[in-house]
C-alpha cells in the first residue's frame, strides 16, 4: 500500500469528517450526544480502517471498515436544512450496516467463505437502500424528526403508506440481522478456540451494541431520552467495534518476535496451533502434518490435500533433519516476516515433530478403524463373559443391527446364535474358558432383520503382555450368499437331471478322452443301449457303446469336438449291453467348464428303425426302378393330362421311340384306327379300372404294326385319387408268329418223330398209346409193334417182362402225375421175346386233342451196355491186376500228384503192394506228390523220369529210397510208364510200377563185405607167413650163413674159435630147421587161430614132458600178437627142457588195463641163460621187438629162469573197421 | 694195414643180424662205430658219428631204408657211403636201389668186407 494511497484515504476520511462536523456546527437542528457518538464511531472505524489497510493491505477487514467508515458519515445529511441533502442523508442513514454485516460475517479473513454470507449482504445492501428510499417517496418525515425538512422525493405523502413501508422495512431489516447473528452463532460454534478468542471481542462489542440499539428502539415509545441515552450507548460499542477489530487483527504484532512466548506457552501445555497462532498473531493459522509419501493430516490424523497456497494463504514447511515435519498454512501477509515465521517454526519443530508422529499414529489407527469398518469380514471382539465388546460395520450388517449400541454389551449369542441353540454354545464357550484355543465352525441363524444368515467364524484368544486371555477376536465371513448359490445350484442340476433324465435322447457326459463321467448318462441312455447306471462311469465310450467297426470314426468326431470344431449328426453303429447293434444319430457338444473339468455332451438318438425305413424304401423304390429298367415288355405311365410320364428301355426298343421323343407328350403309338379304342381305354383307367391281357395294335415307329398285349393299372395318390394309369404293352406279334411256326414245326416234328431210330410212342394220360399218333417206325421194327397193335394198351404190357411190369407202370404214372420227367433203364421184351436194353425217358409233351399227351422215347442201349460191360470186366481185371501184383504201383498225374479215381479202393492211385510196402493210408498219400515220397537225394531224377512218362515216353528202371510210413527208406526199382486215364478225364497219367530191392541191396553189401574180409583174411594169413618166415626161418638162415662165412675165414687162422662158429651155426641150423617145420605143419596150430592164446597154450603143455602150470585169460588178442607170444612160450619152453634140468615151470599171461599184455615163463631149473648166445632167444627178440614189445630174460645161476615179453595192443587197431556195417534186417 | 680202418655204422631191426654183421665186418677189418634199430636213430647217429660207410637195412620198422638213404644223401657237407641190405632180392626192389643214392646193395646172406669193399671202390 503506497503512502499516496494512504493519503488519499486519510484525505478523504478528514474531508468526509470535516464536512460532516461542520454541518452538525452549521445545524438548525438539536445536536445530541447521539450524533457525537455516531461520529466518534464513524471516525473510529475510518480510522481503524486506514491502519488495518496500511498493516495488513492483503486482509478485506481494513477495507470495510473503510467502507463502514465512509458510508457512515453520509448520516450526517440528516442535520442539514437542505430538504434535498436530508433526503439523501435519510436514505443512507442506515445504509453503513451492510458493510458493518459484511465485516463482521467476513472477520478475521475479510472475505465471505461461504455463498450464503455473500447472499446475506447482498440482501442487507439491498433492503438498507430500497427501505429508506421508500420511506422518503411516501413520508415527508422518514426520520421522525419534526424539525428536519420535509423530504425532498415525497412523491406521496401518506401515513398509511408510510406506516406500511416502516413496518416492512422493519421485519426485512430484522429478519436480515437476525440471520446475520444467526450466522455469526453458527460460525463461533463451528470454529475452534483460536477463532473463538479472536471474534469474541468484536462480537461481544456488536452484541452489546445491538442490544443497547434494540433496548433503545423498545424504550423510544417510553421514555425518549432513555432511549436516547441507550442509543449513545449502542453507537458508544458500535465504535468500539473497530477497535475490537483492529485489536484482533494486530495481535501478532503486539505478540512479534516473542518465540520465548511460544516456548513458554508449549511448556505451560498451551495446544501448538494456538500457541503457534499467537506466537505468528494469525488466528487463521492451520497446520498440516507430513506422514511421508505424499500423504498430511491433520492433528487427529485426519487425511488432508497436500497444503497449497491459496488467495490469502500462503504455506510454510517446516522440516527437522532435512525431513517435512510439517506445514504451516498460514496468511499470506506473514511472508513478509520471514524471520518470525522461520523462527517460530524452528522453536516448534520439536514440539510438530511430537506431534507428527501423534498425528501419523491417529492416522493409522483411522485407516485400521476405516480398514476394520470396511472390510467384508465380521469382526467382533468377545469380553471373557462372552459380551460383544467391539465389532465392525459388516458385522453389524451381518447381524441385522444398524447401530452399534444395540449389540455392544450383550452376549455373542444373544446375536448370532439361533435360539435352540445358545444353550450348546454357550456350554461350549465355558468349557473352552479361560485359554478360548483357535477354533472354527459355521452357524446358521436368523438375524435381527429376519434374514437367514449362514457365517463361518474363526476365533483366536487376544493375550496381554502376560499370556492372559484378555479378549476373544471372532472374525467371520459370511457365506450366506454361497450357500444359498450352491443350494440354487444344486436346484438347478437337479432340474437340469430330471430335464436329460425325461428326454426321449440318450445323454451322456464325457471328458475329454472319452471317459463317461460317474453317473454321467441319463435313462433313455440306460434304456436304448440296456446298460445299468451303476457301472457306466469310468468307461470309454467308443469302447463300451460302439461298435467295433465305427469305434474309430466315433473316437475321431469326439477328438474333433475337443479340439474345438463343431459337428453337426453323425449315424453310426452303437452296441447295447446285450450286443444289438443300433443305429445312432448323435452329436458331440463341448459344454461350458464346470469345476474346471472340460466336458462334453453326446446327445444320440435311436434312428435305426427309421433308417432301415429310409433304407426299405430306398431299395423299394430302387427295386421297382430297377424292376421297370429292366422289364423286358414295355411300361409306359400316362397321367391324367393324357401325357406319357414315363417310357422304359423296353417300350424304346419295341416301338422305337426315344424317351426324349415321346415324354410330356400324348401317345406317338397309337395307330389312326385304334384312337377310339384308345380313348375308351384311357377313360376306364381315369375311373380307376384296371384291365389285363387286351390284344391290340399299337403302331412301330417305322409305322409297322405291333400286336400288343396291354395290362393297365390306375396309379392312385395317398388319398386314393387316381393320378394316372400304368400299362404294361407286351409285344406280342413274335409270339403269334411263333404259334405260326410251331404249327408247322409240329407237323414236322411228326415227320421225324416218324423216322427217327428212337424208340417213340405218345400215351394218354392213363400210359395207353394215344390212339391218333401211336408208336413211330422204329418202336414197330425194334419191338414189332405197330400202330394198329399197339394203339389203344398200357405201354407197360407190352414191352415189360411180366415180372417188371408193374415197375415201368408204376414209372410212367409218376412221370404223368407230376408232369416231370423220369428218365430210367430197363430191359424192354420184344414182341418175339428178344430182351433190349433200352434208355428211356417220359415226360408231358403237350395237348393233343384237348387231351394231355406224353412221350415216352428210348434208346436200345443193348450194345452199348455189352461193350460196357466188357469194358467194366476189363477194368475189374487191370484193378484186381493191379492190387494183387507184388509190384508198387503207383499213379500219378502229369504233376506227379497221385490220383484218386474216386470210385472204391481198388480204384486209388495205390496198390495193396504200395500200402503193404511203404505202411501209408491211402489217405495219407493221395493227391499228394509222389516226390514227397522219395528222398530229396533222388528226387531230380525221379522228377524227370515222371516228366519223361507225362510226354510220353517210358522212363528207364532206376532205384530210388522211398519214404515209408514209418519214417525208414527202402530202396526201390521202379520206372513210369504212361498211362492213358480211364476215367477220360485226364489227358495223362503215369504208372509208376517198382519193386522193393533192399533186401536184395544188403545181400549184396553183405557179400560183398563177406568178400572183402575174405580177401582181407588171406591177406593177413600172407602177410602173417611172410612175417613168419622173414622174422623166423630167414633170419636163422642169414645168421647162418654169416656164421659159415665167419667160420671159413677162421679156418686158416684160428681153428678153435671156427670150430666154436661152426658149433654155433649147427644149432642155428638146426633152429631153422625146426621152424620151417613148424611152418610146414601149419605155422600156428589151428588151434590157436581158432581158439586163441589160452586153448593153444594148454595144448602146447599138454605135449611137453614136464609139469607146467598155466594161467591165461580166455581173451582173443590180435593175430599177431596171439602168435608171438605163443612162439615165445614155446621156444621158452623148449629151453626149459633142453637146458634148465627144471621140475616144473609157470606160465602167466596177463592183459593189463594199460593196454599191454605181458607172457612170462618161468622155471625152477638151473639159470644162467645167455640171451647173447642162443640164437633161440635171439629170435624171440625179433619177433617181439616186431610188435614193439621188449623181451626180458633174467636167468642168475641157481635161481631158475624167467623170460618175460611185454607187447603194447595200442598198435593193434579193431580189424572188423574194414567190415561194412550189416544192412537192414 | 697202414690205411685207417673204414667206420662203419649198422641199421637193423634184428638184433641178430647186427650181432652177425658186426662180427663179419670187424674180422674184414672195419670198425663198427655204432648200431642203430630204427631210421629215425640211424639218421641221427649218422650225424652224429659221421661214419665212412652205412649199412642200411631197407625195411625198418618206422620208415624204409630209401628213405633214411634220401635223406642222409640230402644231408650238407660229406654223406656217408650208403650200402643197402635186405634178406630179400635185389630184384624185389627194381630201381629203387639205383636211384636212393645208395653206393650198392648186398644180400645180407652175402654179407662180406669184401663185398662192401667192392662197392666202396
Amino acid at each position: 500500500v503506497t503512502g499516496t494511497r494512504l493519503a488519499l484515504l486519510v484525505a478523504a476520511g478528514a474531508l468526509l469528517y470535516g464536512g460532516a462536523i461542520a454541518i452538525a456546527a452549521t445545524s438548525d437542528q438539536a445536536v445530541g450526544g447521539a450524533v457525537v457518538a455516531a461520529f466518534a464511531a464513524g471516525l473510529s472505524f475510518t480510522a481503524t480502517g486506514i491502519v488495518a489497510v496500511a498493516r495488513r493491505p492483503e486482509n478485506g477487514t481494513g477495507r470495510l471498515m473503510l467502507v463502514v467508515g465512509f458510508v457512515w458519515a453520509l448520516g450526517a445529511l440528516t442535520l442539514t436544512s437542505s430538504s434535498l441533502l436530508f433526503t439523501v442523508g435519510a436514505i443512507t442513514e442506515q445504509l453503513a450496516f451492510a458493510p458493518l454485516a459484511q465485516l463482521l460475517l467476513a472477520y478475521p479473513t475479510g472475505t465471505l467463505e461461504r455463498r450464503y454470507e455473500r447472499r446475506l449482504v447482498e440482501g442487507l445492501w439491498a433492503v438498507l437502500f430500497v427501505g429508506p428510499l421508500l420511506q422518503v417517496l411516501v413520508d415527508p418525515t422518514p426520520t421522525g424528526c419534526t424539525t428536519c425538512p420535509e423530504s425532498a422525493f415525497v412523491v406521496r405523502s401518506s401515513h398509511t403508506a408510510a406506516v406500511t413501508v416502516e413496518i416492512g422495512y422493519a421485519v426485512a431489516a430484522f429478519a436480515l440481522v437476525l440471520a446475520v447473528v444467526v450466522e455469526l452463532v453458527r460460525k463461533y460454534r463451528a470454529n475452534g478456540p483460536p477463532f473463538r478468542r479472536t471474534v469474541s471481542p468484536v462480537y461481544a462489542m456488536f452484541g452489546a451494541a445491538i442490544f443497547f440499539l434494540l433496548l433503545s428502539n423498545a424504550l423510544e415509545a417510553v421514555s425518549k431520552p432513555a432511549a436516547t441515552t441507550f442509543g449513545v450507548i449502542a453507537v458508544v460499542f458500535i465504535a468500539l467495534v473497530p477497535v475490537a477489530f483492529l485489536a484482533g487483527l494486530l495481535r501478532s504484532r503486539l505478540a512479534r518476535g516473542s518465540v520465548l512466548q511460544l516456548l513458554t506457552a508449549l511448556e505451560t501445555g498451551t495446544p501448538l496451533r494456538d500457541a503457534l497462532s499467537d506466537a505468528l498473531g494469525d488466528p487463521s493459522l492451520e497446520l498440516a502434518y507430513w506422514l511421508g509419501e505424499g500423504r498430511w493430516a491433520d492433528a487427529e490424523g485426519r487425511a488432508l490435500p497436500e497444503p497449497a497456497a491459496g488467495p490469502g494463504r500462503a504455506v510454510t514447511t517446516v522440516e527437522r533433519r532435512g525431513e517435512p515435519v510439517a506445514a504451516l498454512l498460514h496468511e499470506s501477509s506473514l511472508e513478509d516476516e520471514p524471520t518470525l515465521v522461520r523462527g517460530v517454526a524452528a522453536a516448534a519443530a520439536l514440539a510438530l515433530e511430537a506431534e507428527r508422529s501423534q498425528a501419523e499414529l491417529r492416522s493409522q489407527y483411522s485407516y485400521l478403524q476405516a480398514l476394520v469398518d470396511t472390510m467384508p469380514s465380521l469382526l467382533v471382539t468377545i469380553d471373557l463373559e462372552g459380551g460383544i465388546v467391539g465389532h465392525n460395520g459388516a458385522m453389524l450388517e451381518a447381524a441385522g443391527y444398524d447401530d452399534g449400541d444395540e449389540v455392544v454389551g450383550r452376549p455373542f449369542w444373544d446375536v448370532f446364535i439361533a435360539p435352540e441353540e445358545r444353550d450348546d454354545v454357550r456350554a461350549r464357550f465355558a468349557r473352552d474358558a479361560p485359554d478360548f484355543p483357535l477354533a472354527e465352525y459355521e452357524n446358521a441363524f436368523t438375524n435381527a432383520r429376519g434374514e437367514e444368515r449362514v457365517v463361518f467364524w474363526r476365533i483366536a484368544p487376544v493375550h496381554d503382555d502376560e499370556g492372559r486371555v484378555v479378549s476373544i477376536v471372532a472374525g467371520g465371513i459370511d457365506i450366506s450368499d454361497r450357500h444359498r448359490l450352491e443350494a440354487e445350484k444344486e436346484r438347478e442340476r437337479e432340474f437340469l437331471n430330471a430335464i436329460a433324465n425325461r428326454a426321449p435322447s440318450l445323454m451322456c457326459l464325457i471328458d475329454d478322452e472319452g471317459l463317461v463321467t460317474e453317473r454321467g448318462v441319463n435313462i433313455a441312455f440306460e434304456t436304448t443301449l440296456e446298460w445299468d447306471d451303476a457301472d457306466v462311469g469310468g468307461r470309454v465310450l467308443w469302447e463300451h457303446w460302439v461298435d467295433p467297426a465305427d469305434a474309430d470314426e466315433v473316437r475321431e468326431r469326439i477328438a474333433r469336438v475337443v479340439a474345438g470344431e463343431t459337428l453337426g449328426d453323425h449315424d453310426n453303429l452303437w452296441v447295447t449291453g446285450t450286443g444289438k447293434r443300433l443305429t445312432l444319430a448323435w452329436t458331440c457338444t463341448a459344454l461350458p467348464k464346470l469345476d474346471e473339468r472340460r466336458l462334453f455332451l453326446i446327445a444320440g438318438n435311436d434312428v435305426t428303425e427309421r433308417r432301415q425305413r429310409e433304407r426299405d424304401i430306398g431299395e423299394a423304390e430302387e427295386r421297382l426302378r430297377a424292376v421297370i429298367e429292366s422289364s423286358p415288355v414295355a411300361i409306359v405311365e400316362i397321367g391324367l393330362d393324357g401325357n406319357v410320364k414315363l417310357w422304359n428301355p423296353a417300350a424304346e426298343r419295341t416301338f422305337g421311340f426315344s424317351p426324349e421323343e415321346v415324354l410330356g407328350r400324348p401317345p406317338l403309338w397309337v395307330p389312326a384306327d385304334r384312337e377310339e379304342e384308345f380313348r375308351e381305354l384311357s377313360s376306364r383307367e381315369a375311373l380307376g379300372d384296371g384291365y389285363t391281357g387286351f390284344e391290340t395294335v399299337r403302331a412301330h415307329r417305322d409305322g409297322r404294326p405291333l400286336d400288343v398285349e396291354i395290362s393297365a393299372a390306375p396309379i392312385r395318390d395317398a388319398g386314393g385319387a387316381v393320378v394316372g394309369a400304368m400299362a404294361v404293352l407286351n409285344d406280342i406279334t413274335d409270339r403269334k408268329r411263333q404259334e405260326e411256326a410251331l404249327r408247322n414245326e409240329r407237323d414236322f416234328l411228326l415227320t421225324v418223330g416218324r423216322a427217327t431210330p428212337s424208340l417213340l410212342a405218345v400215351l394218354d394220360a392213363n400210359g395207353r398209346v394215344n390212339e391218333e399218333l401211336g408208336v413211330n417206325d422204329a418202336f414197330k421194327d425194334l419191338l414189332g409193334y405197330s400202330d394198329e397193335l399197339a394203339k389203344g394198351r398200357y405201354v407197360w404190357d407190352l414191352i415189360s417182362p411180366m415180372d417188371e411190369a408193374p415197375l415201368l407202370r408204376e414209372h410212367v404214372l409218376r412221370s404223368i402225375a407230376e408232369e416231370s420227367l423220369v428218365e430210367r433203364e430197363d430191359t424192354w421184351v420184344a414182341r418175339d421175346g428178344t430182351r433190349l436194353a433200352v434208355a428211356w425217358s417220359c415226360r408231358h409233351l403237350g395237348e393233343i386233342g384237348g387231351a394231355h399227351a406224353y412221350l415216352v422215347c428210348g434208346t436200345d442201349v443193348t450194345e452199348h451196355r455189352v461193350r460196357e460191360a466188357q469194358l467194366q470186366r476189363e477194368r475189374d481185371i487191370t484193378g484186381t491186376l493191379m492190387q494183387a501184383i507184388p509190384s508198387l504201383v503207383v499213379v500219378v498225374d502229369s504233376e506227379a500228384v497221385i490220383v484218386d479215381s474216386g470210385i472204391d479202393e481198388t480204384r486209388a492211385g495205390v496198390n495193396n503192394a504200395f500200402r503193404h510196402t511203404l505202411g501209408w493210408p491211402d489217405a495219407a498219400v493221395v493227391h499228394r506228390s509222389v516226390l514227397d515220397l522219395i528222398d530229396a537225394a533222388d528226387g531230380d531224377t525221379a522228377r524227370a523220369a515222371i516228366a519223361s512218362a507225362a510226354s510220353g515216353v517210358a522212363s528207364a528202371e532206376q532205384e530210388s529210397r522211398w519214404l515209408c510210413a514209418d519214417g525208414e527208406h527202402l530202396v526201390v526199382a521202379w520206372t513210369a510208364t504212361p498211362v492213358a486215364d480211364v476215367t477220360g478225364r485226364k489227358a495223362s497219367l503215369v504208372l509208376l510200377s517198382g519193386v522193393d530191392v533192399t533186401e536184395r541191396k544188403r545181400q549184396e553189401e553183405e557179400v560183398r563185405a563177406s568178400r572183402a574180409r575174405i580177401v582181407q583174411a588171406a591177406d593177413d594169413a600172407r602177410r602173417l607167413l611172410e612175417r613168419n618166415l622173414h622174422d623166423g626161418a630167414q633170419q636163422r638162415l642169414v645168421a647162418l650163413s654169416v656164421s659159415l662165412r665167419l667160420a671159413e675165414a677162421k679156418l686158416s687162422s684160428d681153428l678153435d674159435s671156427a670150430s666154436a662158429t661152426l658149433s654155433g651155426a649147427r644149432e642155428e641150423l638146426a633152429l631153422a630147421l625146426e621152424e620151417l617145420r613148424e611152418l610146414a605143419r601149419g605155422i600156428h596150430p589151428a588151434v590157436l587161430t581158432d581158439r586163441g592164446l589160452s586153448a593153444a597154450l594148454e595144448a602146447l603143455v599138454a605135449r611137453t614132458p614136464l609139469p607146467i602150470e598155466v594161467a591165461a585169460p580166455e581173451q582173443r588178442l590180435p593175430p599177431a600178437v596171439e602168435a608171438a607170444l605163443y612162439y615165445v612160450v614155446a621156444e621158452s619152453l623148449t629151453n626149459v627142457v633142453k637146458y634148465a634140468a627144471a621140475t616144473s615151470a609157470h606160465v602167466r599171461v596177463e592183459v593189463a588195463g594199460t593196454g599191454v599184455v605181458t607172457v612170462e615163463v618161468s622155471d625152477d631149473g638151473i639159470g644162467g641163460a645167455d640171451p647173447a648166445r642162443g640164437s633161440g632167444l635171439r629170435g624171440l627178440v625179433d619177433r617181439v621187438e616186431a610188435l614193439d614189445g621188449r623181451l626180458t630174460v633174467d636167468s642168475p645161476a641157481g635161481g631158475g629162469t624167467r623170460v618175460r615179453a611185454e607187447v603194447p595192443l595200442a598198435a593193434f587197431a579193431a580189424p572188423e573197421a574194414a567190415v561194412p556195417a550189416p544192412g537192414r534186417e | 694195414m697202414s690205411r685207417m680202418p673204414k667206420t662203419v655204422l649198422i641199421v637193423d631191426d634184428h638184433p641178430s643180424f647186427r650181432e652177425s654183421a658186426r662180427a663179419i665186418l670187424e674180422a674184414d677189418g672195419f670198425s663198427v662205430v655204432g648200431e642203430a634199430k630204427t631210421a629215425d636213430a640211424a639218421i641221427r647217429a649218422a650225424r652224429r658219428l659221421r661214419p665212412d660207410v652205412v649199412l642200411l637195412d631197407v625195411q625198418l620198422p618206422d620208415r624204409s631204408g630209401f628213405d633214411v638213404c634220401s635223406t642222409l644223401c640230402r644231408s650238407n657237407g660229406t654223406s656217408p657211403a650208403i650200402v643197402l641190405v635186405s634178406s630179400r632180392d635185389a630184384r624185389d626192389y627194381g630201381d629203387l636201389i639205383a636211384n636212393c643214392g645208395a653206393r650198392g646193395f648186398v644180400p645180407k646172406a652175402e654179407l662180406s668186407g669184401d663185398a662192401v669193399s667192392t662197392l666202396l671202390e
